[in-house]
């Protein structure tokens, strides 16, 4: 494997996105406050980045929520993902149908109303004979998005799978492997490197949308962002503290994205050789 | 049996088949769903389109935008970039002696949403554009075809023939993001249902009538571009 041999492949969106998001990014806050607000900021009692400075302990505290809670999610949703996926190249007909209409529904139902379905049409504790299972929202809201990431990833994986030569199967076949081992032991290692480009794109999709979960109650970095534009009553301080906010979110999925890229040239490479 | 049986049948109240009231809520629901869904489409599609082609063929300048751009909408949070446009934006184009709005929240949920699945299109017609052969660009050089002859007999005919499929599950993506519009109080499908059960407690039941009509969006977007797919395809040329 040559890693370190640049792909000569044509000029890709991340060179061209690159100069351009990074330097967006880090100056989206100067740019947006200084030119438009200029005037209103010094007309305001609190300047604008004193107020920033002021509310980022807590918009960070929020911000971490996002993550964990994405972070959660993602690894619930590949673990159910994988395991579907597997179930998908089954040779039972019904259960790849079962799959199948897993992955159609939940892929295409839209995540705010699947969160909104699981935070109020379930109950917060679940009953089952003398045993109350807690399920509160942040719950929820993992559980929520890691069926759908589930979807995703299953079709991933049902998509590597098919990359793999058809020969691979009937040669595990014909050494007696059961299709279970042949799947975990010769197939999967060879989808992983493949999926893992698709894999951080699911990763970074699924991360920019949980801030939705400040919809149903969870205090996430916008939720704390709205309740800092409430204490503060400064229409000015709108636009740079969902900005502010925005730049972090931006930070974590562009990086995601450049590492995705990055995976995906040097795959190019492996194959090419 | 009447409508308002069969609606409450089982456990079940399904009040906007029979109440006349929560009916028009509903169906007004639809209505915007659909609204703010076809009009993002026809502007998330000729932006896209627009914007891949000055990303092959613009200027420095054009192609440095175009990609911050691109990045910029595609790694941040949706829900954030309704809030910026809706709360931030909304503010300072309203009037200003009153401070009553000017552009309505619907609108800004189109442009949100435009804005947002814009950037994904252009990426889909950018990865086509780059697709098309070499040898056609070669051969229409050849020829000394002017630039737009290029564009409109070659670039763009086999662009949107090769983005169809990515431009697709994008559309699918917009249909599902005009959800967000509830977040600034557009009355669209989802928000229509969370007051219809927030007065008929029926939190169930309009769960499944929001996903049947999901699905039927859906499945008339998936269905579309599919057809147009089929009807644009070119012999010799994919499956």
């Amino acid at each position: 494997m040559i890693a370190s041999v640049s792909p000569a492949s044509p000029p890709s969106l991340a060179q061209l996105g690159g100069p351009a998001g990074v330097i967006l990014g880090v100056s989206l806050i100067i740019a947006l406050l200084v030119p438009i607000f200029g005037e209103d900021a010094m007309r305001a009692e609190v300047p604008i980045l004193a107020a920033l400075s002021n509310w980022t302990p807590l918009l960070a505290k929020g911000f971490a929520v996002d993550v964990a809670l994405a972070t959660a999610a993602m690894a619930l949703g590949t673990v159910v993902g994988v395991l579907l996926g597997a179930l998908s190249t089954s040779k039972n007909r019904l259960t790849r149908s079962i799959v199948w209409s897993y992955t159609q529904l939940f892929r295409n139902i839209p995540g705010l109303v699947l969160l909104f379905a699981f935070a109020f049409a379930l109950p917060y504790n679940i009953e089952i004979g003398p045993v109350v299972i807690p399920f509160p929202a942040e719950a929820k809201v993992i559980v929520s998005f890691g069926l759908k990431i589930a979807a995703n990833v299953a079709e991933l994986v049902r998509g590597a799978v098919a990359a793999v030569p058809s020969g691979q199967w009937e040669a595990c076949t014909a050494l007696g492997l059961k299709r279970f081992l042949t799947f975990r032991l010769i197939i999967l290692p060879q989808c992983v490197r493949r999926m893992a480009p698709p894999w951080m794109n699911v990763a970074a999709i699924f991360f920019t949308a949980v801030p939705v979960a400040s919809l149903v109650g969870i205090y996430d970095a916008v939720a704390y962002a709205g309740l800092a534009l409430r204490a503060e009553g400064n229409s000015t301080l709108i636009i740079p503290i969902y900005t502010y906010v925005l730049t972090w979110f931006f930070g974590v999925a562009y990086a995601l994205q450049g590492l995705t890229q990055r995976l995906e040239a040097r795959q190019h490479v492996v194959s090419q050789q | 049996m009447d409508l308002e049986t069969i609606a409450t049948m089982g456990d079940f109240d399904f009040t906007f088949l029979y109440d006349s009231f929560d009916r028009s809520r509903f169906l007004k629901g639809i209505y915007y769903t659909v609204l703010i869904s076809v009009s993002c489409i026809a502007i998330s599609v000729s932006l896209g389109m627009a914007g891949a082609i000055r990303l092959a063929y613009g200027t420095r300048i054009e192609r440095w935008l175009i990609g911050g751009f691109v990045s910029l909408f595609r790694n941040t949070p949706p829900l954030i970039q309704i809030y910026l446009f809706f709360f931030g934006f909304g503010a300072i184009v309203s009037n200003a002696t009153d401070n009553s709005i000017v552009i309505p929240a619907v609108a800004w949920a189109v442009i949100a949403v435009s804005i947002y699945i814009t950037a994904f299109n252009i990426e889909a017609f950018r990865a086509a554009i780059e697709g098309i052969p070499k040898e056609l660009m070669e051969g229409a050089a050849s020829l000394s075809l002017p630039r737009t002859a290029v564009l409109w007999k070659i670039v763009v005919p086999l662009g949107v023939r090769g983005a169809l499929p990515s431009v697709g599950n994008n559309l699918v993506e917009l249909v599902k993001s005009t959800s967000y519009a509830y977040a600034i109080a557009v009355p669209e499908l989802l928000y229509a249902s969370s007051q219809i059960w927030a007065d008929s407690l029926n939190v169930v039941e309009m769960m499944f009538a929001m996903l049947a009509v999901y699905m039927v969006l859906i499945g008339a977007v998936v269905l579309c571009t599919q057809t147009l797919e089929r009807r644009l395809a070119l012999p010799g040329y994919g499956g």
